[in-house]
C-alpha cells in the first residue's frame, strides 16, 4: 500500500441544513449506495484516506458529502421527456468514472487547491498516470458557498465534461472574462428536443445547426433540472439552492448571454 | 576502466531508474485497486416512500430554528403546506421580529439556512420587511457571509460566485414579492445601481414577474437597466409548468434580436492524441 499523501489537506469540518437535508432523505447511512459510488465513481485513490472515507455515512466529512451530491444525480430527476433537459442516464453516464460514450476512465481525488480560487479541476493531459478529477475544499468546508450537495452535484458533472472535452478533441480549458479575469465558457443555446435522452454525448459543429456543450453550461443545465424536474419528494432547501447557483452562474460564467433564467421569483 | 565503487554507484542509479520507471508504469496501468468498475452497472433501488419527514413545526418566536429545518425539509410536493403555516403566524408581530433578528445574525456560515430565512420572510410578506430587506441587500458582502477555508478569504471565487450575491438575490426577490409600491420601486433601484450584476439582474425579473410580465413593467426594467443589461428584462423561465414550446420560441426570438449572441464554433485542441483517431466534426 502506499501512503497517504504527503500534502495535508484540511477541509473545515461541518455540514450544513442542506448537507443533512439530502442524507436524510436516505436515512442518514445506506451502506449499498456508498459502497457504489465508491466503485462507480472510483472514490478509491488514497486522498479520501483522511477525508471520511472511514466514515462514510458523516457528512461533515468530504467522503459522506460526495456521496450526498452523487445521490442527487442519480435518484433526483424526475426524467420528464418534454421538459428537461437531460435525462439522469446523461447526467450519470458522465460523471461517472467508467470508460464510457462520453470519456475515458478517471479516478476522483480531493486534493490541496492549486490556488485561493478553484472548486475543482479535471486533468485529462497527463503523462504516464491516470486521468482524475480534484476537488478542491471549496467544495466541501463548512461556511463555502460551494459547499453546497446540489452545487457539488453539478461541479461532479462539470468536471467530467472537461473529460468529454478531451475524448472528443476540444480545448478543455476555459475562457477568461472580465476584470477580474474569472473562468467562463460559451453557452451553446439548443432545444430540449435537440438532445433526446441518451444523446448528450452527441454534438454537431456546424455554424448552420450547432448543437454543443460547455462545462458550465453543464453546470447550469443539471442546475436547472434539479431546481425546476426534480422529484416530488426533492425538499424545498435543495431546488432553492440549485435554483440560486443556477442563475447566478448564468449571469457570470457565460461570454455570451443566456436567454432565460431558471424559476420563478417567488418564496415557495 | 571503472573501479568497483563506481560499478556499484551505477548498478544503483540503473536500479533507481528502474524503480522509478516500474512505478511511474504502474500507476499508468493500475486502474484501480479495486475490482474493475462498476460492478454493478445500475445503482442500488431508492424508496421514497421510506424519507421521513419531520413532524410539523408551529412558527413562533421561540421555534424559528425548528420551522427552518422543517421548511428546508419539506418535499416540493407539500410546499403548500409550507405557505399554510406561515399564513398562520403573518399577524404574529413577535415572529416577525425574529425572523428579523435571525436574518442579521451574520456573518452567515449556511446559506442555505438564509436562503430559507429569506424565503419565509418573503412569504410572510409584512410590509414593514421592507427596511430590514433593504438594509440587507445593501451590506457589505464581507459582513453577511465569510469563508474561512485552508485558502484565502476569496477561496470560492473559481465560480466568481460571491456567496453574498447569491443571498442579497434572493433578498431582492423577497423584496419584490412584497409588492408594495415602496418595494418595487426599490427594487428597480437596485436593478439599476447594484454594484452586483446577479442583484441587477435577480432585481429586473423579480420587478417584472411581480406586475405580471405586463408591457408597461417590462418598458419600466429596460429603462432603469444598464445599457448592456436591457436585453435581459422580460427573459423566459424555465419552470416545472412551463409551456415548453413558448419557452423555446422566446429563446429563439432572443438569439434573432441579438446575434451577436450566439456562440463561436468551438475550439478544437491544438495536440490531440486520442486512442480512436481522428472522428468527424459532425457526431449527430
Amino acid at each position: 500500500m502506499l501512503p497517504p499523501p504527503s500534502f495535508p489537506v484540511r477541509c473545515v469540518e461541518g455540514a450544513n441544513i442542506e448537507e443533512t437535508t439530502v442524507n436524510n432523505l436516505y436515512g442518514g447511512c445506506w451502506r449499498d449506495l456508498y459502497i457504489w459510488a465508491w466503485q462507480a465513481y472510483d472514490l478509491t485513490d488514497y486522498s479520501w484516506n483522511t477525508q471520511g472515507l472511514h466514515d462514510a455515512c458523516n457528512v461533515k466529512l468530504p467522503f459522506g458529502k460526495t456521496i450526498n451530491a452523487i445521490f442527487l444525480i442519480n435518484y433526483a430527476l424526475t426524467d420528464n421527456l418534454a421538459l428537461q433537459w437531460h435525462s439522469t442516464e446523461d447526467y450519470v453516464s458522465s460523471s461517472r468514472a467508467a470508460d464510457n460514450r462520453f470519456h475515458d476512465p478517471f479516478y476522483i481525488r480531493v486534493a490541496p487547491a492549486e490556488d485561493s480560487v478553484s472548486e475543482a479541476s479535471a486533468k485529462t493531459r497527463v503523462f504516464l498516470a491516470r486521468k482524475r478529477t480534484n476537488l478542491f475544499c471549496a467544495l466541501f468546508s463548512l461556511g463555502s458557498v460551494a459547499d453546497s450537495a446540489s452545487n457539488r452535484a453539478s461541479t461532479l458533472v462539470h468536471e467530467s465534461w472537461h473529460h468529454w472535452q478531451f475524448e472528443h478533441g476540444f480545448e478543455t480549458s476555459h475562457l477568461k472574462i472580465g476584470s477580474d479575469s474569472h473562468d467562463a465558457d460559451w453557452f451553446y443555446p439548443h432545444r430540449v428536443s435537440d438532445f433526446d435522452f441518451g444523446q448528450l454525448d452527441r454534438y454537431d459543429t456546424n455554424p448552420n445547426h450547432m448543437l454543443f456543450h460547455s462545462p458550465y453550461q453543464m453546470s447550469v443545465e443539471f442546475c436547472a433540472d434539479l431546481a425546476e424536474m426534480s422529484k416530488p419528494w426533492v425538499t424545498v432547501v435543495i431546488t432553492t439552492a440549485a435554483r440560486d447557483m443556477g442563475n447566478a452562474r448564468l449571469r457570470t460564467q457565460f461570454k455570451n448571454a443566456v436567454a432565460y433564467r431558471i424559476g420563478n421569483p417567488r418564496p415557495f | 576502466m571503472s573501479s568497483w565503487p563506481f560499478l556499484v554507484l551505477e548498478a544503483l542509479l540503473l536500479l533507481a531508474v528502474g524503480a522509478v520507471a516500474g512505478y511511474l508504469l504502474r500507476l499508468r496501468s493500475r486502474e484501480s485497486f479495486v475490482p474493475p468498475m462498476p460492478i454493478e452497472s445500475h445503482p442500488p433501488p431508492f424508496d421514497p416512500s421510506t424519507i421521513k419527514r419531520l413532524p410539523p413545526v408551529k412558527l413562533e418566536p421561540g421555534t424559528i430554528e425548528s420551522f427552518v429545518l422543517w421548511v428546508a425539509g419539506t418535499p416540493m410536493s407539500k410546499v403548500q403546506e409550507v405557505r399554510d403555516a406561515i399564513a398562520d403566524a403573518r399577524a404574529d408581530d413577535k415572529v416577525a421580529g425574529k425572523l428579523i433578528a435571525t436574518l442579521f445574525e451574520l456573518p452567515a456560515t449556511d446559506i442555505g439556512r438564509h436562503q430559507m430565512l429569506l424565503s419565509i420572510i418573503g412569504e410572510m410578506a409584512r410590509p414593514e420587511f421592507f427596511e430590514p430587506l433593504v438594509r440587507f441587500i445593501e451590506l457589505p458582502d464581507d459582513d453577511i457571509m465569510c469563508y474561512v477555508g485552508d485558502a484565502p478569504p476569496c477561496g470560492v471565487c473559481t465560480t466568481q460566485i460571491i456567496p453574498a450575491a447569491l443571498l442579497k438575490g434572493r433578498a431582492v426577490e423577497m423584496l419584490a414579492h412584497l409588492r408594495t409600491t415602496e418595494a418595487l420601486e426599490a427594487v428597480l433601484g437596485f436593478a439599476s445601481k447594484h454594484e452586483s450584476r446577479v442583484v441587477r439582474l435577480a432585481a429586473l425579473d423579480a420587478y417584472t414577474y411581480n406586475h405580471d410580465d405586463n408591457p408597461e413593467s417590462l418598458a419600466r426594467a429596460a429603462a432603469a437597466a444598464r445599457p448592456e443589461e436591457a436585453k435581459f428584462v422580460g427573459l423566459p423561465r424555465r419552470t416545472r409548468d412551463m409551456d415548453p414550446e413558448k419557452f423555446e420560441a422566446s429563446v429563439d426570438a432572443f438569439y434573432k434580436r441579438y446575434p451577436e449572441e450566439l456562440p463561436p464554433a468551438p475550439q478544437m485542441a491544438r495536440q490531440h492524441a486520442h486512442r480512436h483517431g481522428p472522428r468527424s466534426r459532425t457526431q449527430r
